[in-house]
């Protein structure tokens, strides 16, 4: 009989195979590279001691020109994505809504991942603007912060 | 067992997005609240009353109603702050030409990290710190000590409490 170690790691392998699939998408041609923002506190008067360390920072627009050209006529799955970063990932969450009726609107945590679109791709750019919210704790939150959403593109079998 | 597979994704697939549209986020100020009694700027009355056959008899009087004060301080926990409540009471009661300081009045708490005191008549007198972010909630009831004997009249002064969070 195979020890429940052996079996995990190779179920582990797996995994990781089939998770490669997602490509990270290639945003140079999007509007801006880097856009500035204030957070600050989600409520004027707290009412409860969650609240007193709730920060909100909106975002102006950002134009997302997604270059998907390799991947023309292909039925993808397309993520945003929010890579691990200094914050812990309770304690920061990106909201977004789209200007388009392209792309659906959500929320992702740091280190996890969120489904914005499905379908066929039929052009080799996707261009999308987006409207950002960022809820963060001031108990994780560092002075400046740096957060990086990515698109991440998963091919699905033809 | 997902979070194990996302984790290992994420070593070999993040590996670069150098290209990607970065969000810059600036803390903004860090936040004060502070609120003695009514909210808004209606500034609170207690009243004490005196009966003129007690006067200077060194009983206390208590006054009405009691008053809740609520301070607040806010700031991320990277950067702590220290907030810090005083009180101005130099400026004594007064009935016509007639004062009463404001030492004669004194308090009790039902939180222990709002000290019980009475009013020193300073500009600034500390009545109590804590470090952000947090909130500080108390009800004082007040006590006049009755021990001076003054003429009759309605004495009326003003207490300021400040909150500050340098």
């Amino acid at each position: 009989m195979r020890p429940p170690s052996a079996a995990l790691a190779l179920i582990l392998l797996l995994a990781s195979a089939s998770a490669c699939a997602l490509e990270t998408v290639d945003t140079l041609q999007s509007s801006r590279q880097r856009v500035q923002a204030t957070a600050h506190w989600l409520t004027a008067d707290a009412d409860s001691d969650a609240d007193l360390n709730r920060l909100i920072a909106i975002v102006e627009p950002i134009e997302y020109r997604l270059d998907v050209s390799k991947r023309m006529k292909r039925r993808v799955n397309l993520y945003l994505s929010l890579p691990v970063s200094a914050v812990s990932p309770n304690g920061m969450e990106l909201h977004w809504q789209s200007s388009g009726s392209m792309f659906r609107a959500g929320s992702v945590k740091s280190g996890s991942k969120t489904m914005v679109w499905s379908g066929i791709i039929t052009r080799p750019l996707l261009v999308e603007q987006l409207r950002y919210t960022v809820y963060l704790d001031a108990q994780t939150t560092p002075p400046t912060l740096e957060i990086t959403p990515i698109f991440l593109l998963e091919v699905l079998p033809e | 067992m997902r979070l194990t597979q996302f984790f290992v994704a994420s070593l070999c697939c993040f590996a670069t997005f150098a290209d990607a549209v970065t969000i810059v986020i600036a803390a903004g100020a860090p936040r004060l609240r502070l609120r003695v009694g009514a909210a808004g700027a209606t500034v609170s009355t207690v009243a004490f009353n005196v009966t003129a056959a007690n006067v200077g008899t060194g009983v206390a009087v208590n006054g009405t109603p009691n008053i809740t004060i609520i301070a607040e301080a806010r700031a991320l926990a990277a950067t702590p702050r220290t907030a810090t409540l005083t009180v101005n009471s130099s400026v004594p009661l007064a009935s016509g030409g007639n004062t009463l300081p404001t030492t004669a009045i004194s308090w009790t708490t039902n939180d222990a990290t709002f000290p019980a005191g009475s009013f020193s008549a300073a500009l600034a007198q500390p009545l109590t710190s804590f470090n952000s972010s947090r909130r500080r909630t108390t009800t004082h009831t007040f006590r006049y000590a009755n021990v001076a004997v003054v003429p009759a009249g309605t004495y009326v002064g003003t207490v300021t409490y400040s909150l500050s969070m340098p």
